[in-house]
């Protein structure tokens, strides 16, 4: 059910849930980045650069590709929801009155 | 049953998303992403992983842009109507419909294999089909709330399992399970960091999409959201987030307990890793974990599946029967319900390469063409024309990147599934040739083809008068 709340009250609720939708996100790509950093931190030092030359730079290039468009994207993902936040949750804090 | 046409139940928050997302997807993490292992090694696998991950990323980047500003619950289907036109919205209608009925006949299959198993039986095998697509059909037809919260639920618990096992291997300690040179080096000492040499990696791609096959989906829950400007950006690139770390906790936890021979030819890998662990609550919960995966795949899918059909019923591209919402649930009940004996038939078919190859090169296609869609959007209707809400970052990098991975996938594909390919390529172009002799017809006579009142395309000012079906539809 939409809760009425106005003034500071209201600005501070949407701030709450903004920085708890961006927290959620925020987990999961360091996360991400954690489980990137493992594979490059266990897996590369094992190849063999000689008799693979190249493929130690190609797994760690294929990761931080990965890394930084879905970063890019997060970073895209809290300016949408800061800035438009007094629509974006109108179904939690309801309209300004 | 009285029936008539209103809008679709506005309930869904961005978990839901999540769900829908997660729940279609994370089924791969469980089966069918190791024999990217078989095909190319395991350093070809995480390579496959990272590369489709980048794939998906863009796809997932561009969706959510257009899923924004264009919530309607087609997806794909309705962002292509709109930007390029019928046929293209047409074709990707199709093979968004086949690629979710053959994923979840494809889960059901699983489930009946792995039912079958455990009573050692092969009587149940088509009875655990039968009954899995028609109880998750009937989740389906009570109504969308329903079947994602429980989605929710059962693709949370599968992904916690996934973590189970990761801890349980203890990978960060001296005592670890884990054999941390299997990824270079086999169980008897050969190296197999490249077995097939560079060309593996591209072979490995094509099974590289398990890992991700079906995240759009996600987008395809916009007209049923509360908020859709919050929910599909929030839930899918959540979603997203989600299955690059199950992925790669995946790959790393079963190459480093399991020989890449065995694991290539696994039939359920991370059961498998959960056996070489020895330990039997990881063994239980990695079951669990694989039984749940299959359920919210196949219930993922029968929700996007009707969407999608529902959508081209909408507007006449096929039969406009289909385009009924239950009075009372608010579902596109009918839609629900055609799914049913389609996932059943190719489900009794038994062939689950072949239903999946299918499923695949439906994807591709789509993927194809939503690119494409991309690019017209943002010169058709620039930034500032339109209320677009999410933005995707770098635009074009997203688009190109999408269109040169989804070409890069069609030759690996090609290279492991020929015919399939081909098969696939000849049935949609049977369905273009179908739309254009008969389809377009009623489609024209509909005079609807616009879902969004937007203005008239940057780039093409005369294009609403080459469209007369629009004017008759003003």
């Amino acid at each position: 059910m939409t809760q009425k709340l106005t003034g500071e009250a209201r600005r501070q609720k949407l701030r709450r849930m903004v920085l708890l939708d961006s927290l959620v996100v925020l987990v999961l790509g360091i996360l991400l980045w954690s489980n990137l950093a493992l594979v490059w931190v266990t897996t590369t030092p094992i190849i063999d650069s000689t008799k693979y030359p190249m493929l130690r730079e190609f797994v760690i290039i294929a990761g931080l590709v990965e890394g930084i468009i879905i970063t890019a994207g997060l970073v895209a993902l809290y300016m949408h929801l800061s800035k438009n936040r007094e629509r974006l949750y109108v179904d939690i804090v309801g309209e300004e009155s | 049953m009285a029936e008539e046409k209103v809008e679709l139940h506005k309930v869904l928050r961005p978990f839901h998303v999540w769900a829908l997302g997660v729940g279609i997807v994370l089924v791969g993490e469980f089966m069918g992403w190791n024999f990217t292992v078989a095909k190319g090694g395991p350093i070809a696998s995480i390579l496959a992983c990272w590369i489709i991950g980048i794939l998906y990323i863009t796809l997932v980047l561009v969706c959510t842009e257009m899923g924004s500003a264009m919530p309607k619950a087609g997806g794909p289907y309705e962002w292509t109507k709109q930007v390029v036109g019928p046929l293209a919205a047409w074709i990707v209608g199709v093979a968004i419909v086949l690629e979710y009925i053959m994923l979840e006949a494809a889960d059901s299959l699983v489930i009946g294999a792995i039912m079958e198993d455990i009573s050692g039986g092969s009587s149940i095998f088509f009875c655990w089909v039968l009954l899995t697509v028609a109880v998750l059909s009937f989740l389906n037809y009570r109504g969308v709330y329903l079947a994602l919260t429980t989605n929710f639920i059962i693709t949370f618990i599968a992904f916690v399992t996934i973590f189970i096992i990761f801890f349980a291997t203890k990978p960060l300690t001296e005592g670890t399970l884990l054999d941390m040179s299997l990824p270079v080096r086999s169980e008897d000492g050969y190296d197999v960091t490249l077995p097939y040499g560079w060309i593996g990696i591209l072979a490995a791609l094509q099974y590289g999409l398990w890992y991700y096959l079906g995240i759009e989906g996600a987008t395809m829950a916009a007209e049923e959201c509360r908020v859709p400007a919050r929910a599909v950006p929030l839930g899918t690139i959540a979603g997203m987030l989600t299955l690059l770390v199950a992925a790669t906790v995946t790959w790393f936890v079963c190459t480093h307990l399991v020989d890449w021979m065995t694991l290539g030819s696994s039939a359920y890998p991370l059961y498998d890793a959960a056996r070489a662990t020895g330990l039997l609550p990881i063994m239980a919960a990695l079951f669990i974990g694989t039984v749940l995966s299959c359920l919210a795949s196949a219930n993922g899918c029968i929700n996007d599946a009707s969407r999608s059909w529902f959508s081209m019923a909408r507007v006449g591209f096929v039969n406009e029967w289909w385009a009924a919402v239950h009075p009372k649930y608010k579902t596109p009940y009918r839609a629900v319900l055609l799914t049913m004996p389609l996932a059943i038939a190719f489900g009794f078919s038994g062939l689950l390469d072949q239903v999946i190859a299918f499923s695949i090169a439906s994807a591709l296609v789509c993927y194809s063409i939503v690119a494409v869609t991309m690019i017209l959007f943002r010169r058709r209707w620039p930034i500032g024309s339109i209320n677009r809400e999410y933005i995707s970052p770098w635009h074009p990098l997203p688009a190109l990147l999408l269109l040169i991975l989804t070409f890069l996938a069609m030759t690996a594909f090609y290279f492991g599934y020929a015919i399939n390919f081909v098969a696939a390529l000849i049935f949609y172009i049977v369905c273009a040739m179908y739309y254009l002799l008969y389809s377009r017809k009623r489609v024209r006579r509909h005079g609807e083809i616009f879902a969004f009142d937007f203005p008239v395309p940057a780039d093409k000012p005369y294009i609403k008068d080459r469209r007369p079906w629009k004017k008759g539809g003003e």
